[in-house]
């Protein structure tokens, strides 16, 4: 092979190296859904994300009808810890947002929400 | 940067300890000790780095905290301990620098340290254990071999290292030599890497991540450049003359900078495969969604442009032998030139909101809420089924779409998305950003997905094809026997399959089940307030979920599903789905249904069904019910 077929090799070949990528862990899924609109309240919330977390630096907000509500959140991280419920889920008809701020194993923070609305019976 | 100072480091250090390794006899005395001294002070910086790597993660997890605090937080997660073990392998071989024997113990230690920065990758950190995790060490690994290779050669053509009898051209000999294997190795790993980062070729080249990474790629293509005229000039010529190659090497080490300022960059943008794309050009190369809207024509001209390239190349084959730039400028131009051919006949138009994902799940509560909106602001042209049959349909100057044909399904939601919002000028459809929110929008696609759908779902069959997964299940909330509000895609998230009946009367229901399949049974509303009175739990299979659809949502939304290629029910006379099974995969699509008067399967085939569908690898994501 000559110098110059192994350089075209490899100026083709690494056209596709990424290098030391890191990244954030994402919100997979929730229950209930984001956008979900409910017609009973539910049992507890639960939040799954891409990847594991570390458990003792999650910072959960739950607000109604955009005001923070004063109870404290229990939460109960799922073996794999990439998932997290939340015992002490909303009862009473209303707006919800839940605000999630989690750092990934991978040492990078990430913040999202989840909205669901609660119809009156 | 901190990670750049942290690399960069690592890098001279690791040079230094190369030349130290492989060259110490040859050099002399003040020499050696100048690369001691270099690779302590590098080693140094690490020590630095690494603090101050700590710092800005405990940072991240205790923002308002004291530095303490936030150090000794940092100190108990994943990412502080790996960098805490590469801060004792770096002072360790601090303190093994000084060695004149074992010179490559320093080396491994370092390399080592450097080596577990994969460690605090994303895909390793996520636990992706396996093959992707290997790729993501590999790749690592010998990223900072070639960077360390780079300083040593460097640190050797610097004035304070510049020795008559020291023979440099065979110093860049012998790593040119092992350069070969490992951007082999570097390709594979990249290309693997890659395709879990980025996924899409549009995620390439719309998202914040995708630029950073073209652009680091044209860092290292600059610094392969450099490195092909190193090797040209190791084939041209004895090795007396330094200047140039000292030159394209000088180069070479800034791209190399580049490359690693780049990787920093990407480190902290978030992934493409996981961004927000927001597409900048009016178009969209789709090659087979092209050939569905245009027929034959668009293979014409790519061949056309296959012909131009393949000219280029044997053209360039030719001139290579007289000069290499000119075969390289004729490859460059017939790229160009097939690329110019063929792009505009693969190419569809797009939007910016072309590659949006609705952020609407895709239930049975959404699409009769858009079901709402289709018949307040859509049906007047669209007509009540979709057809473009609507009262005002005769007074247009173009046809309005009829919703009901294949094409819906060629165009992505964000297409949908876009005309629904900003109309339609060739056909003088008017956009409905006014009388709809965002929200009220997508609500409004998913009906017209399911409408779409279901007249795409006539060939379903009680028979599961194969590794076909393509219509996804319409999700929805029900309160199970224990009194708790889940939802149907809560049995996906736990790996389970779901056979789905819509029933009249639970008491007759006999429905097989497994261990990994949940059996959910719909009751339409007047039987579901029957039963009410006297218990739910009076159902007649006690291992089937009840669900008691009060206002029929749930059975109009999956009502978009009951044609069959024998009852296609195009003038929409039964709506029923009364006796209908649908059988969804563990991967939240519908992969087989029949109706209560098509032939079932017996126990027998449903075993068998569900056992090949409990072997099928996940083909599609989950994620296509936001995402298409």
């Amino acid at each position: 092979m000559t110098p110059r077929l192994v350089s075209w090799l490899l100026g083709w070949l690494i056209t596709a190296m990424p290098l030391l990528t890191h990244a954030h862990a994402y919100l997979v899924s929730s229950d209930p859904p984001h956008k979900a609109n409910l017609s009973a309240a539910p049992a507890r919330l639960k939040l799954k994300f891409s990847e594991p977390i570390e458990v003792a630096f999650i910072k959960l907000v739950l607000k109604r009808d955009g005001q923070p509500l004063n109870q404290t959140l229990i939460m109960i991280p799922g073996p794999d810890k990439r998932s997290v419920v939340i015992e002490s889920a909303p009862s009473d008809a209303g707006n919800y947002q839940l605000d999630w701020s989690i750092v990934a194993r991978d040492g990078h923070r990430t913040e999202g929400h989840v909205m669901f609305s609660i119809k009156s019976r | 940067m901190v990670r750049v100072l942290h690399h960069l480091a690592l890098c001279v250090a690791l040079g230094s300890l190369l030349i130290l390794w492989l060259r110490s006899h040859q050099l002399a005395a003040a020499i050696v000790s100048s690369l001691q001294n270099i690779s302590r002070v590098a080693l140094l910086l690490v020590l630095l780095a690494t603090m101050l790597l700590l710092a800005s993660h405990g940072e991240v997890l205790l923002p308002e905290a004291d530095l303490v605090t936030r150090m000794t937080a940092a100190m108990h997660t994943w990412i502080g301990q790996i960098i805490l073990v590469q801060a004792a392998l770096g002072a360790g071989a601090l303190l093994m620098t000084s060695l004149t024997h074992w010179r490559l113990l320093p080396l491994v230690v370092v390399f080592s340290s450097a080596a577990l920065t994969a460690l605090r990758s994303h895909i390793v950190a996520a636990g992706d254990v396996g093959v992707l995790s290997a790729a993501t060490v590999i790749h690592i690994a010998i990223a900072i071999l070639w960077l360390s290779s780079i300083a040593a050669l460097v640190l050797m053509s610097l004035p304070f290292s510049r020795q008559a009898d020291f023979d440099w051209r065979a110093l860049l000999q012998s790593i040119s030599r092992r350069a070969v294997p490992a951007m082999l190795l570097l390709l594979a790993t990249g290309v693997m890497l890659a395709d879990r980062t980025v996924g899409t070729g549009a995620a390439l080249v719309a998202t914040p991540y995708g630029v950073a990474l073209i652009l680091k790629l044209l860092m290292v293509a600059g610094a392969l450049f450099c490195a092909w005229q190193l090797r040209r000039w190791l084939a041209r010529t004895d090795g007396k003359d330094l200047a140039s190659p000292t030159r394209w090497l000088r180069v070479e080490s800034a791209f190399a900078v580049m490359v690693v300022v780049f990787a920093g960059l990407i480190a902290i943008t978030i992934p493409a495969a996981h961004d927000i794309i927001h597409w900048p050009f009016s178009f969209r190369i789709a090659p087979a969604a092209a050939y569905l809207q245009r027929g034959t024509e668009v293979l014409w001209l790519p061949l056309a442009g296959a012909v131009v390239l393949i000219a280029a190349l044997l053209f360039a084959l030719r001139l290579r032998k007289y000069s290499p730039y000119r075969a390289l400028l004729t490859v460059t131009a017939g790229i160009l030139g097939a690329a110019g051919l063929s792009v505009p006949a693969l190419s569809v138009d797009a939007y910016p909101s072309t590659y949006l994902h609705s952020p609407i799940p895709y239930d049975a509560s959404s699409i009769s809420i858009g079901e709402q909106h289709y018949q307040q602001w859509c049906v007047s042209c669209h007509g009540e089924h979709g057809r473009g049959d609507g009262p005002l349909a005769s007074t247009l100057r173009k046809p309005p779409a009829n919703l009901t044909e294949p094409h819906v399904q060629w165009h992505t939601h964000g297409d949908l998305y876009w005309w629904i919002t900003h109309g339609i000028v060739a056909s003088g459809m008017p956009g409905f950003s006014q009388q709809l929110t965002d929200d009220e929008r997508w609500q409004l696609l998913n009906f017209l997905t399911a409408m779409s759908m279901g007249y795409e779902a006539r060939p379903l069959s009680p028979r599961v094809a194969p590794k076909d997964p393509w219509l996804p299940a319409i999700d929805f909330r029900y309160t199970d026997a224990s009194g708790d509000s889940i939802s149907l895609s809560a049995w996906r998230e736990q790996g389970k399959m779901v056979l789905l009946h819509f029933a009249n009367d639970v008491a007759s229901q006999r429905i097989m089940t497994s261990e990994n399949t949940q059996c959910v049974i719909v009751v339409a509303r007047s039987v579901a307030a029957r039963t009410e009175k006297n218990a739910p739990s009076s159902s007649a299979d006690n291992s089937c979920d009840v669900v008691y659809d009060a206002d029929a949502q749930i059975t109009s939304a999956w009502s978009h599903y009951r044609r069959t290629l024998n009852d296609p029910d195009f003038k929409n006379e039964r709506i029923s789905l009364n006796g209908m099974r649908f059988l969804i995969d563990r991967f939240g699509f519908v992969r087989s249904r029949w109706a209560a008067d098509e032939p079932a399967p017996d126990s027998a085939q449903l075993r068998t069904m569900l056992a090949q569908l409990m072997n099928e690898p996940e083909i599609r994501s989950a994620d296509i019910h936001a995402r298409r």
